[in-house]
Order: structure tokens, then sequence, then C-alpha cells
């Protein structure tokens, strides 16, 4: 036998503005579109006409986006639960609970863990109902406060005393059926289904249906959305990058607490920016390790604009998450812990802030015959500790080479084609020992192409050397020396 | 003032290994680094191709061999990854830092310590002993809260010491003489020797070899 939830948010607009600013709960608040009130008691008053009755009232303008995310979440929470969501319309959910029994201890079980994710993204406000259908389930949600879980037994028991504006009849039905002395959805039920055709056609008959609790359509389930987004205007033009990190912070909290609510982490963001003469600047951070740590992510968003900060005061933001799946690592009984992924990548923006983002990396070996070539790659942040030391080879008495980048250019003194005296900046020094030549000929596909015949030089300043003659512009240069 | 690097006249020196397999003679003084249990922070001082450099090389392969990350400031953008990884250090497992200047070179530093590095090597070697000193104590006193903090070592790779009193470890390095045979570069030889010590190795001197082209290393039951 099927089961349903219903999530239902009674006053959308007000639930997306608490929700991007918390700290308004509890005071007297209006959301306004076109100079009309959209939420609350105070609806349908200019505010004007509201001011008059209230006036310590907060007044914010209606957020197409804030409203959008709201919903949004409210999708990620019932998505929580069951991967079968119907949504069908801005702040109403349904859930088929088939399936789902497993995971929660009851249907009252259900209510009570929904209700904690629901204020855990925000949303603070939501009703929710359990029935067989889903219009059982929607008007369990939307009575007394919600929150009732109907028995499919005691369904027809709990609609009857329920009074018929809960289904939202149009008005023109409402007022005859008011006329007649229908109040309850018991009472509508009750007339026979040719009778009420008669008088109130299509409408009346469909609406009766709903008071016996039928669904008027089949669930339709929607695919499960990867899509994170989450806004804010300020309201004024944010100028400098601390007041930006702020805002930043907030909307980052509310991105991570829709992705923990469905077990995701961030992989990478992208950052849009509405400047204050309506340009947009868009910005985005790539994340080493997948996270949902705010503190890691406003670093490392706040390291990304300092290099590259918007170069006009932001009027608006936006940041989407490309979702991600947190890797949990292995720890080993006998290695040092290593440091987080997150804390790593933290680290590595750090330091690509101080350095700049070409002079931090894993060193990387090229491949190709040419001696001097190195390269820095990105460092894979979750590289693991036993892995490491499973694939490392034993520490060797080996020479090292500490590269002199560029080479440095030196005139050469030669008998027999082999190097005996070499001056450079000014200084001429001897030539104690030499091995060489070998000659090293490669990438003459290419722009790299070389040439060169090298040697390893004592000199006298008391260094061992690498020194190379280039066959293509027949010029000697020290690209290292031995230590 | 960098402090003046002189070997100590006395003490116990420990000659060099007659066979590939011995143990490399410095690993007796440094090998307390191997499993950082403390904060550390070493001096490898000398003078050009004394194989001071492979020391270094030589502690990044025994960090990466304990499971560790290891950080490679590089001020002089001396680094060769063929040569590093010829020593036995897992690339991966070594991030690379080339600051613009000796005052990044420590904040990097600082920054890798504090995240959980278990060695950082520090190679300032052209930098001007001036515009080190520059930098002042309250540079090193960080360094080496941050290395207590963490456990960690750091080894700081120059001609001279520049550290002065805050290292722990302070090892200068000379070359005996540069090894070419039938024509072929083969390796350097030096001494190591320790110029300052809170506590630790019993050794206060040591000859060892580096070689141009090592032998693999055996693996057990070979």
């Amino acid at each position: 036998m099927s089961r349903y939830a219903c999530l239902l948010i009674p006053d959308l607009p007000l639930a997306a503005l608490l929700r991007a600013e918390p700290e308004l709960s509890g005071k007297p608040l209006v959301v306004v579109d076109d100079e009309s009130i959209v939420s609350g008691w105070l609806r349908g008053l200019t505010i004007a006409q509201a001011r008059a009755a209230v006036p310590d009232l907060i007044v914010r303008g209606l957020s197409s986006q804030g409203l959008e995310s709201a919903h949004a979440a409210l999708v990620d929470v019932a998505l929580s639960a069951t991967s079968r969501v119907e949504d069908t319309s801005p702040g109403t959910v349904y859930l088929d609970l088939e399936g789902s029994e497993a995971l929660f201890p009851s249907e009252r079980g259900l209510l009570t863990a929904l209700d904690a994710r629901l204020a855990n993204v925000g949303l603070d406000s939501v009703r929710a109902g359990v029935g067989p259908t889903r219009t059982v389930a929607f008007l369990a949600a939307r009575h007394d406060g919600g929150g009732h879980v109907v028995r499919t037994a005691r369904a027809r028991a709990f609609l009857a005393p329920l009074p018929l504006d809960l289904l939202d009849p149009p008005d023109d039905l409402w007022e005859r059926l008011a006329r007649w002395g229908l109040r309850t959805l018991g009472e509508l039920s009750r007339i026979p289904r040719p009778a009420l055709g008669t008088r109130l056609g299509e409408a009346g008959v469909a609406l009766a249906r709903r008071a016996r609790g039928a669904d008027l359509a089949p669930f339709r389930p929607a695919a499960p959305r990867l899509r994170f987004e989450e806004s804010a205007e300020p309201g004024y033009p944010v100028v400098d990058l601390e007041a930006l990190s702020f805002v930043l912070r907030g909307v980052l909290d509310r991105l991570t607490r829709r992705l923990r609510v469905r077990g995701l982490a961030v992989r990478e963001l992208l950052l849009e920016f509405e400047l204050e003469s309506g340009q947009r600047f868009t910005r985005s951070v790539s994340l080493g390790a997948a996270t949902v740590e705010v503190p890691v992510l406003t670093s490392l968003v706040r390291l990304a604009l300092e290099q590259h900060a918007p170069p006009e005061p932001v009027e608006r933001l936006r940041i989407t998450a490309t979702p991600g799946s947190v890797e949990s690592a292995q720890l080993d009984l006998f290695l040092p812990p290593l440091p987080a992924p997150a804390e790593l990548a933290v680290t590595v923006a750090r330091l690509e802030a101080l350095c700049g983002a070409d002079r931090v990396g894993a060193p990387g070996v090229v491949d190709t015959h040419r001696p001097d070539a190195a390269r820095i790659e990105a460092f894979a942040s979750d590289a693991h500790g036993a892995q490491l030391l499973r694939d490392a080879p034993p520490p060797r008495a080996a020479m090292a080479l500490r590269a002199l980048r560029p080479p440095r250019a030196v005139r050469v003194r030669e008998r027999e084609q082999r190097p005996v005296r070499l001056e450079r900046d000014g200084q001429t020094l001897r030539v104690l020992r030499c091995a060489g030549p070998w000659r090293l000929f490669g990438e003459w596909w290419g722009e790299r192409c070389f040439a060169r015949d090298y040697f390893d030089v004592e000199l006298s300043d008391g260094g061992v050397y690498r020194l190379y003659h280039s066959l293509q512009d027949d010029a000697w240069r020290l690209d290292g020396l031995y230590d | 003032m960098p402090a003046p690097a002189s070997p100590p006249r006395e003490g116990k020196e420990v000659g060099l290994p007659r066979t590939e397999e011995e143990e490399f003679p410095p690993d007796r003084l440094l090998r307390p680094l191997e499993r950082p249990d403390q904060g550390r922070l070493i001096e490898l001082s000398g003078a050009r191709s004394s194989g001071r450099t492979a020391l270094a090389y030589r502690l990044a392969a025994g960090a990466v061999a304990c499971g560790g990350l290891v950080g490679w400031v590089d001020l002089p953008d001396a680094l060769d990854p063929r040569f590093l990884r010829r020593s036995g250090v897992d690339l991966r497992a070594l991030l690379w830092i080339r600051p613009p200047h000796p005052r990044a070179a420590l904040r990097a530093a600082e920054l890798l310590i504090r995240t959980g590095f278990a060695l950082v090597v520090l190679d300032l070697d052209p930098a001007d002993p001036r515009e080190l000193s520059r930098l002042g104590s309250a540079a090193w006193t960080r360094l080496l809260r941050a290395l207590r903090g963490a456990r960690a070592s750091a080894v700081v790779l120059g001609p001279e010491r520049v550290s002065g009193s805050f290292s722990t470890l302070g090892l200068y390095t000379e070359r005996r003489r540069a090894i070419f045979d039938h024509g072929l570069f083969e390796g350097l030889e030096g001494r190591a020797a320790v110029v300052r010590n809170r506590a630790g190795p019993t050794e206060t001197a040591c000859a060892f070899r580096v070689r141009h082209r090592p032998q693999p290393a055996r693996t057990a039951g070979e």
C-alpha cells in the first residue's frame, strides 16, 4: 500500500528571506513585490498601509533567486529521504515513502528526521504530513500546523471535519458551496457524484474527489538534481573584499548545508558577480579535494579573489557548486597522519597567493632526453601515505644536481675540443678535471630542438659543474652544479 | 651575522663504508630526523660540491619512506626532479615551492609545517646574507615554534649558517675529492661534521660518498 509524505512551505517568500537573513527571525517583516506585500498576514496591503499598522516594519524585496534556492533546499531535504520525489509547485514536494521504511523507525520518526534536516538547511517553517495519498498527505501537512500521520483506515475520519478552504477551491465554487451550507470536506464528499457534476461541472467533481482524499493525477517523480546554486543580494554595492567575504561566507554556508544533507561535498565553485555597472564578473575555484568545510571554502574563495578581485562594487552574487564525493582516507597505525586533503588544498592556495600559481606544485620529470627539462605539476593532495610508502623506492646515496636556471653563459678556451679554461663574470677559472663529451641531440621536430655536447668539469673555484656546448649557436653554458 | 662554520677538531669520526650495502654514514648523525618526534631545525651548510644538497635529498627520501609529506622551498630554483627521483624520493609526496624572496620562503616553510608536512627543506643558497639577517630573529622564532607544535623537521640549506642559535643541529660539509675514474665523473667524497648539536648523535663527524650513478638498491631477499 502506497504511503506519501508532503513537505509544504506555507509562506515561501518569507521562508526564503529568513533563510538568507536568519537574524531577522522574530521581527516584524514583510516581503514586497512591486510595492505590494506578498508575505505574511499583511499580504495584499501596500507598504504605506502596512507601516501605518506596524511602524517598525522591516521591508525586503522579493528575490526570485532566493525563492528558487529555498525550494531547491526543500527538494534536497526530500531527496535525502527517498529518491522518488515529486516537485509540483514552488514550496511543495511529495515523497513516495515506498522502500524508505528501513531508513526510519516509523513515519513519525521520518517527520522528526525531516524536520531536523529542514532546520539544518535554514527552513524552519515547513509543515509536513503523511498519508495514504498525496492529497491526504497535503491536508495532513496543511491542517493545524501539520505534523499529522494519517493511517489508511483513519483517512476518512481525519478528512471529514477539515474545512473546505484547505483545498483552495476557486472563488466562484467556494461561494456556491458556502451558499449551500457546505463547510467541511466530509459534507462535500457525501453529495452523490452525478448530482454534483450536474450542478458544479467537472471542477466540482474534481474537488469532491480531493475531498475524499483521492489524487487527480499519477505520481510523477522528478529526476534528482545535482545543481547547487545559492545567491545573495546585499541591497547595497559591496566595495571591499572584507565585506564581500562576509557575504560569501553566508552563501557558502547555505550551499554546504544543502550539499551535506545530500551526502555530497563541493568539488568546484563558480562565482558570478553582478557589478554596479551591470557587467558580470566570474571566477572559478577548483578544489584539490571535495569538502563541505565553510572556513576552508571561504579561505579558498578569498584567496582566489585576492588575486583577481572584482573590478567594481558588487551588487549581486551567485555561487554554483559542482558536487563531488568526500574521499575518506584510511589512517595507518604505523604511519604519521597526513594533512587532511581540504587543509592541504587551502595551504596550496595560500602558497600560490604568496608565490604565484605557477611556482607551487609537485616536481615533474619531462619525457625528454634534454637533461635540464623540468616542470611543475599539480600537487595531488589526496595522495595517501600508505600508497606513497608502498611505492617509495629506498633512499640512496645519490649525488644531487643544483640546476642553474637559466643556464649561465661562459666563454671557454678549448684544447683538442675539450674545455681547459672558463671565463665567467670577469673571472677566469681553470678546468682541473673533465669528463666527456656526451653528445645529446633531440626534439628535432619542434622549436625546442637541441644539439649539445655535455661535459662534467671540476673548476678551480671548488665546484663540479655540468657544462655544455650548444652546437646550434656555438655557445657554452653551465647548467648545473653537482652537490 | 652568520655564524662561521668550522668543523670540530675532536670527537669520534666514522669512516667510509666499505660496501654499497653498508649504512650511509651521515644517517647516523641525522638518524633522529627520519622519525621526527619533536620539532627540529637542522642546518646543512658547506662549500660548493660538498654534498650538502645530496644530504638534503637523502633526508627527503627518508621522510617520504616514513610515509610523510615533504615541502621543498626552493629560493634559487635549483631543484632537479630527475636527480631527486634518483635519490629515492617519490615526487608525488613532495611539494615544490619557488618563492620570490627570502621572507616569502620563510613564510611558505611555516605554512607547510603548520599544515602537517613531516619535513620542510628551506634552500636559501644564493640569498644575500644581509637580506637574511634583515629577517631578524622573529622569523626563526616563529618557524621553530611551528616546528615544535607540529613535531616536524626543517632543513635549512645554504653556504653558511644563518639561523644561529635557533638551529637544533648544524652540519657542515666539505668536499674531499671529486671522483673521476676512466674519463667518467663518478661522484663526490666528502666529510660532514657536526658544528652545532643540542642533543642527539654521538658521532661528531663522518666521511661519506655520493655517487653520480647509484647502484640499484637491493631489496630484502636478494
